[in-house]
């Protein structure tokens, strides 16, 4: 019996330093990264920055950042796939899209630009427990897929 | 990670407030006290949980205050410094049937509530009937008859 406790002891330290580390989500190795490409503007790609492990009902955030290909004064577009949007909750926008598009599979968000480089942040809300799987589109770039493991 | 530092930070901050607020602070619990611990415990549970309504959270913070309880026993029993400054020591409060009057009030405690623990575990009905009573590091007063 003092054995099981103790063996008890140490598996809920391990738990602990899992959870720290971020491997329930919301921590240094529950993120990581997909580059996104626009052939059109070779080298002027965005990266995606989000969550493998995350948890559902909780915050989970999408930052894109990078020289956005898009002339100063023009708009670029960022798609995200419908299958995604099923399953999570869109909280918000930052900064604000100018305008959005129900394009075929998903929704195309538009953003104007200035000088210098952009960063993109989007809030989701998982709604369910599992994997969930979506894909970003920079421009009319191929697809970047992501794939989340949510805990309940 | 945010589930245990919030875990972490609330049970260091309740420790030190009840550490300072003295034992006797909750161990007789009157109506009024009982609502000070609901209210307490609501405060405390949204800073410990925030926005975040997932069981993964909560069963982190649940598993952080508890592990942190088994590792500040463990430390407990390896030093004698830490005993002390985390719990106290027990106090002998009546000598002989001499209240210590000067720790008495140090410690918030006056006699009639030594005499109503000299009643309720013993059935004593004055001072002259203790040998002894100690302020445990409970909270609570215990009382040896002569």
């Amino acid at each position: 019996m003092w054995r099981i406790e103790r063996i008890g002891w140490w598996g809920m330290g391990a738990i602990l330093a899992a959870a720290m580390a971020g491997l329930f989500g919301h921590g240094p190795i529950s993120r990581t990264t997909a580059p996104l490409a626009d052939p059109a503007h070779p080298g002027d790609g965005m990266l995606l920055d989000y969550e493998r492990f995350g948890r559902a009902h909780s915050d989970s955030q999408f930052v894109l950042s990078g020289p956005a290909p898009a002339p100063a004064g023009g708009t670029f577009s960022l798609w995200i796939s419908e299958e995604y949007l099923t399953d999570a909750e869109l909280i918000r926008i930052t900064p604000e899209p100018s305008t959005q598009d129900l394009v075929s599979n998903g929704v195309r968000y538009y953003f104007p630009v200035e000088e210098g480089p952009r960063t993109v942040i989007f809030r989701f809300q998982p709604q369910r427990p599992g994997r969930l799987s979506g894909a970003f589109r920079l421009n009319d770039g191929p697809p970047t897929s992501f794939h989340q493991w949510l805990f309940p | 990670m945010d589930a245990v530092t919030r875990g972490a930070a609330v049970y260091v901050l309740l420790l030190i407030i009840f550490r300072l607020a003295g034992r006797r602070t909750l161990a007789q619990m009157t109506n009024f006290d009982f609502v000070l611990l609901l209210i307490i415990s609501e405060a405390t549970q949204n800073a410990m949980i925030g926005e975040d309504y997932s069981v993964t959270n909560g069963a982190l913070v649940v598993l952080t205050l508890v592990g942190l309880d088994v590792l500040l026993s463990h430390v407990k029993r390896w030093s004698e410094a830490a005993e002390m400054w985390l719990d106290g020591k027990p106090t002998v409060i009546v000598e002989q049937g001499r209240p210590k009057t000067d720790i008495m009030q140090r410690a918030r405690i006056d006699e009639d509530d030594v005499l109503m623990a000299a009643r309720e575990r013993q059935g004593l009905e004055s001072m002259e009937q203790i040998k002894y009573a100690v302020l445990e590091t409970s909270g609570g007063i215990s009382i040896i008859p002569r």
